[in-house]
Formats: structure tokens, sequence, C-alpha cells
């Protein structure tokens, strides 16, 4: 079920909370009750999907079990590989057989599998410890903490990507203390602002982002203000659903008692590619540095091979958003970008922020044309109308995009509103309760949209 | 105030809050739908007519309805008033099928207890050449089917939502006389304001409304849906057999240019026929239920009597509100 939606809010979210509170306090019932109603949130989309997550749960602790019976590597190392199998059939099976006989002039037919929500983040999660394991840095944890560390529902199915020593000691901790009524209202603040994100600013982007790019693939050639519009609005719209969605994530596990890693730090006032990377998507950008970039040698190996372990990882990173070759081109950009900006830092003066921080800006806004197209073509189009070959009209919505920029750029983040200066203050409860109820009545309206990253 | 309070205040401000402009929304009745009214007086903002004809259907200055697509909406109330001596609604709504008209006329019956007089239904290519699910499925444009629901369930959960409360404050405004209201007969004249354009009107015709109408057999008439057009005609019975003898019920095949009237010995042809023969098989059923035909080739399917292939001009309305009034059976 989507976090905006009455259903959660009004249904699971205060059901899941008061029931949570009323078992008995001990560790175990308290863990498996949340492993539970984690299934019961996962497979509300779907409930044939339940078994696989339940496999993998099973399956990658068991690995790690018998990895602590017989201490051989090769135990994790097959598990990782098991794992990327798993994420090659179900995510890239279609794309690699279409691509095969493109090449090849073949006709292999490969039956359309229905991707399992969330796959991309618990079989990262599942990866990540077991890397971890082979690199002697992790334990071996109980099959209940391991369990929730795989499931917890705020973060199955879209993140944010969570270590497994940031969350499991986090599991056997009593949630009902004294800080705990500081933790629910903060919590439910950034559940709040997170809403505030997704309903009311990517939502509403949405509709004027999804004509024009609907109608680039109807093979029309939008006018230059549509097109820009259409671009620098989906710019906004995937910074607010998904960074909506990762406030949500983390207010929800904090109501809980869990803290989970920040995602999102006003990504679109970086002053360098580097700088963007550190601000947006947190959680994967430490992750391939952790389990790509610094593998592959990182800058410790000279500077060819530190631009090799750039290109490769951010190759890797788009193939991560999905099957096709306009996320691999997003992502082989942001490499080369990145790999370009090293080589500036070595070898050019320093370049002033007037100049770096916008030049930042618009190259992130150009490789999202790549993100947001269903094809190559579609993106040329876009790219050709940006350039004004489809005329100089439309400027309809231009105010509203201002507007979701000027949050963008100049507001405080989610997390330093929520967690440093809010303070108990009267005000400031009616004014999320009122912000609460219009979020809510505009859930009843018949166009919700669920998440840009469910897709990936 | 410490976060304990914090939390509390924040969700007793919203259980309130949220609950009060819930209240609210119903007891103002956005689409004058009569289900938690507080609001006696009749009448809706400028909608459309799928949001309008809750309120029209239930407004009980009337006792007969147009029911059916754009292709009976020229049918004029006031005249229908004066030729049929009753007080006429035009329920009307465009892009809509049997489906939608049905949901429309159950509502107008069920809020007309004491006596309905005279209801006009159009049966269009809607009802018996395109082939259509007979459900939500089959809706053109999506259709308020909650507004017209014979349970509440639907309706209350779609008045928890903003565009309702939006909505209610618009009605507001109508009931305080500071917009203006929508017309309470739903006469929507597609005619008011335009000037009749022969050429412009041939340009819409298939073939330009050509004198040989050969264009019909380029396209094979489209297979009849499952059930072969069944079950809306169940439904329709269904609702008609339940009416006392004393109301005059008029199905009404409104005529098409002459190019898009399907030639004889056509798929086309075949399918219309059935769908003829259906509401004939109503009307031999029930004795004040009339079948009034203008689906026809010949001089009413000239192309100067249309403005396309399927909406006619003045002239035909009023000769369709003629022909309505004199099939009306006599009192026996």
């Amino acid at each position: 079920m989507l976090f905006n939606s009455h259903l959660f809010l009004l249904v699971f979210l205060p059901l899941a909370v008061a029931f949570y509170r009323l078992i008995p306090n001990r560790a175990a019932f308290r863990i498996w009750y949340l492993v539970a109603v984690s299934l019961v949130f996962y497979g509300y989309w779907d409930v044939s999907f339940v078994p696989l997550l339940v496999i993998s749960v099973l399956g990658n602790w068991g690995l790690s079990k018998l990895y602590q019976a017989n201490g051989r590597r090769l135990v994790p190392a097959t598990g990782v590989a098991l794992n990327l199998a798993s994420l090659a059939y179900f995510k890239y099976a279609a794309f690699l057989v279409a691509n095969l006989n493109l090449a090849l002039h073949t006709s292999f037919a490969v039956d359309k599998v229905l991707l399992p929500l969330g796959i991309s983040f618990f079989t990262f999660h599942n990866i990540m410890y077991l890397a971890d394991l082979y690199r002697g840095n992790a334990p071996i944890y109980r099959l209940r903490d391991y369990a929730l560390y795989i499931v917890f529902f705020p973060q199955i199915v879209a993140g944010p990507l969570v270590r497994h020593w940031e969350l499991i000691p986090q599991i056997s901790k009593d949630p009902w203390g004294k800080d705990t009524a500081e933790r629910i209202g903060r919590g439910l603040t950034l559940l709040i602002i997170g809403l505030v994100k997704k309903v009311l600013i990517a939502d509403a982007l949405a509709p004027v982002v999804n004509s024009t790019f609907e109608a680039v693939s109807q093979h029309t050639v939008p006018g230059l203000g549509d097109a820009w519009v259409a671009v620098l609005g989906f710019t906004f719209q995937i910074y607010f659903d998904f960074s909506g969605y990762s406030d949500m994530a983390i207010g929800i596990a904090l109501i809980f008692g869990f803290v989970l890693p920040f995602n999102f730090d006003t990504p679109y006032r970086a002053l360098s590619l580097r700088d963007f990377w550190r601000r947006w998507h947190m959680t994967l950008s430490r992750m391939l540095r952790d389990y790509l970039y610094i593998p592959f040698g990182g800058n410790r190996h000279g500077l060819p091979r530190q631009v090799l372990a750039l290109l490769g990882t951010m190759f890797l990173g788009g193939l991560w958003h999905g099957a096709a070759w306009t996320f691999v081109i997003w992502g082989g950009l942001h490499g080369m970008g990145l790999a370009a900006g090293v080589l500036w830092r070595r070898f050019l003066p320093p370049m002033p922020t007037v100049l770096s921080a916008p030049l930042t800006f618009a190259f992130v806004v150009f490789a999202w044309v790549f993100f947001r197209s269903a094809d190559l073509g579609q993106a040329a189009t876009m790219f050709s109308a940006m350039a004004g070959a489809g005329g100089m009209h439309g400027t309809r919505h231009l105010v509203f995009i201002l507007l979701a920029a000027l949050i963008a750029f100049l507001g405080p983040t989610s997390q330093d509103v929520a967690m440093k200066r809010l303070k108990p203050a009267r005000w400031d409860a009616a004014a999320a309760a009122l912000v609460l109820c219009l979020i809510l009545l505009k859930l009843g309206d018949d166009t919700n949209y669920e998440f840009v990253y469910f897709q990936f | 105030m410490n976060w304990s309070h914090y939390c509390r205040l924040l969700l007793i401000v919203t259980a309130l809050a949220t609950l009060a402009l819930y209240a609210v929304t119903l007891a103002v009745d956005p689409y004058d739908a009569g289900r938690f009214s507080f609001i006696h007086q009749h009448g809706v903002p400028l909608y459309g007519q799928r949001m309008a004809d809750a309120s029209r259907g239930r407004d009980p200055q009337f006792d007969s309805a147009v029911i059916g697509n754009s292709t009976i909406q020229l049918l004029d109330p006031a005249r229908l008033d004066a030729d049929l001596d009753g007080r006429f609604v035009s329920l009307a709504i465009p892009g809509t099928g049997p489906y939608e008209q049905l949901a429309v006329l159950g509502w107008f019956l069920r809020h007309h207890p004491g006596g309905v007089g005279t209801v006009v239904m159009g049966l269009d290519a809607a009802w018996c050449d395109s082939p259509r699910v007979f459900g939500p499925a089959g809706e053109t444009y999506p259709f308020p089917a909650w507004l017209y629901a014979e349970q509440p369930w639907s309706y209350l959960g779609h008045m928890f939502s903003y565009k309702s409360l939006e909505a209610g404050i618009r009605r507001l405004n109508v009931v305080l006389r500071h917009a203006p209201a929508a017309r309470p007969d739903g006469y929507n004249d597609y005619e008011a304001g335009k000037a009749y354009d022969p050429n412009a009107a041939r340009s819409r015709m298939i073939n330009g409304g050509a004198e040989n109408d050969q264009a019909e057999d380029a396209a094979p008439a489209p297979a009849p849906p499952p059930g072969g057009g069944q079950p809306e005609f169940a439904a329709l019975a269904a609702m008609l057999g339940g009416l006392p003898d004393s109301v005059y019920v008029a199905l009404v095949f409104p005529p098409r240019e002459a190019s898009s009237v399907p030639l004889p010995g056509s798929d086309g042809a075949a399918l219309v026929a059935s769908c003829k023969s259906r509401a004939q098989g109503l009307a031999q059923s029930h004795p004040n239920i009339r079948v009034i035909d203008f689906l026809k080739d010949g001089d009413i399917a000239r192309p100067d009597n249309f403005w396309d292939g399927i909406h006619y001009r003045g002239n035909v309305a009023r000769q369709i509100e003629d022909a309505i009034a004199q099939a009306k059976p006599g009192p026996r």
C-alpha cells in the first residue's frame, strides 16, 4: 500500500502503532510483530511476491549460518552471485535478450516477468550484508534481526538503503522510554513534511510533466517553453517525489523507534557533480562508493584507474535504475561528468562557485532528460524541442515551476526542520495538523500518483 | 508544552479539523444529491451535466425527463412541456452510453416515487452499433456512478476529498447568490450562437455527406459486444417494467445523416435492426411504451439537416418533439 493513501494513514499506520504499544514489551515479540506487519504491508501490493521475499530472507540468513559453520568465503561470494542472478532474472532478462537478439540477429523469446516491488532495494540489502561478511566486517545475526533488517516496511520498497550495522543494533532496544514522545512527534512531523512534498508538490507537477512527455511519445515536438517546463518540472518532481518518500520512510521508522539514514540534502544547491552525489540519494551514493568504486580501485591507484572506476561505478549505478539504455546513458553521463571533475581539480584552477553551481544544475537537468524518456528517440526529440525545433510557444505552469525551484534551492532540509528546528510548540502542532488535514482531503481526490522510484 | 502534548495536540486537531470539514462538505451537499443535506434549496453551480444531473434528476418541479446522449439533447424541455402537458427536465449527457444513462434513469425514477409523467429515452449508436461494455469499463469519459448510486457508501467515500470540499464551497456561493446556478431544466441548445455553414457541416460528415453512401461499406461494422447488447436492454426492461401504466415512455431512435445510416444488407444494418426489434419487444410488453424511429434514409437524413453525421438541427428536433407528442397513447 502507498504511504500516501487513506488506507495507510488512517488504518494501517494507527493500528500498527497501537498494537506495537499493546504487545508484550519484549524484543522477540516486538521484532516478530514488525516482521509480520511488514509482510502484510508488502503483501498488500501483490501477495504472490511474499514467498520470494521470505525465501530471500531465509536463503541469505541460511548462507550466513553456513558461513559461520564452515568459514569458507565461497559461501558469501556465492550468495552475492545468487542475489545478482535473481536481480538479473527479474529485472534484466528481457533487456539482455532483446539486445542479444539485436546484436546477433537472433529471435530468442523471453517471457515477460513481473518485477517484484522493491527488489532492487531488498536485494541490495542482502548483497551489502554478504559482501561485508565476505570481508569479515559483519557478525552473524539472529534470524529475527536479519528478517526485520530486510523486510522493515518503511524502507523495503524504495529505501533508504540502510546498512545492517546501522539498523540491526537498534532492533533490540526498548522503544518505550522517556524520549518516546519526542521521537514520535518528530517522526510524525517528518512524515507530514514528506506528504507535503509528495502530494502537494510532486503530484501537482506530474500532469504538467506527463502531458509533454506523452505528446513526445506520440511523435509531437513540443514548443520550447513546454519542453523546458516539462524538463524542469521533472527535475523538481523527481526530487520532491523521492525525497518526500524518503522523509516519510524515515519519519515512520522513527515512530517505531528506528533511526534511518537521511537520503537528501538540498541536492540542487550542489557546487559540483561530486557534491551533487553527496546530496542526492545519499544512501545509494554511499553504497556505490563502498561496494563498487572502492573495490574498483577508487582514488588510490592513480588517475587512469580512478577515472575508470568512476565510469564503471556510474554505468552500473545507471543500470541499477532500470533495464534500458536511457538509464545506462544517464549513469554514463554522470560518470563522465564526475571524471571530468576529477581531471579539472587535478589540472586546472578551482572554478568559481557562481559558475560551478549553475553548471552542475544544468548538467543534472540535461541528464534527467534521458532518465525520464522512454527511449533514446524520445530523448532526442525532447532535446530538439528544448532547442526550439517545435517553435517557441508554451509558458504555462512556469510560475509553479519557479515556486518549486524556490523551495528546492532555498528551503531548509526536512531533517533540519523536523530533527533540529522543531520545538514542541502549540502553534507548530496546530499548523502540522491543518496541513495533514489538507493532505488527507487531497488524498481523497481521484488522482494519486505512485512514487517515481517504485519502478526501479 | 512538552512532546507528549505536541503529539496529542497534533492528532486531536487533525481529527477534529478533518471531521469538521467532512461534516461541512456533507451538509453543504456539493452536488445537491439530497443525501445528508442541510440545504433545502435546489440547484448547483455551472457544473457539466455529469455532475449537475443528480440535482436536476431529483428536482420536484419536474415530472418528466429526456435521457440519452448528445443526440437527444436538442429536444427542448419547454416545447415538450407544452406538447405533452408535462414538466420536462433534460438529463441528456454527451459522451455517454447505456450504462451511464440507465444510472441517470434509475436516479430520476427513484426520486419521483409520487408520479412520473413521461420518459424520453434516446437510443443511439451507443445502444445499437458501437460495441461497449455495459459497465464502468465502457465509459468513454469518467462518469460519477457513485453520485447516482442507490446506496450511499461510495458517495460517502467521495465526499471525503478536497475536490468535494471545493465543490461544496462553489455550491454555497450559489445558494448565497454570489455565483450563477446551472440551468434547472438542463436544456443545452448546441445551436445557440452558432451560424449554420453547410460546407463546414459536410466536412464533418462521412464522405463529405455525398449522395452516394458507399463509405459505410469501407469499414466493416464492429462486432457486437458479448451478449449482443442484451444486458442494457434487460436492465432497461427491468426499470420500465416497474412503472405504472400511466407513465408514457418514448424510445427514440435519433436520425443520422444519410452517409451515417447503415446500408441495407450491411452488418451495421443488421445491428441496428436487432436493436430496433428489442425496442419493439419492449413496446409490445408494456401498453404505454412507444418506439419513435427516425433512424432511416430519406428526407430526414439530408445533409443540410445536420451539423455532422449524428447531430441534427433545430427543425429536426421540432419534428421529433412533435412525433413524440403524436405517439402519446390516448386515455383509455
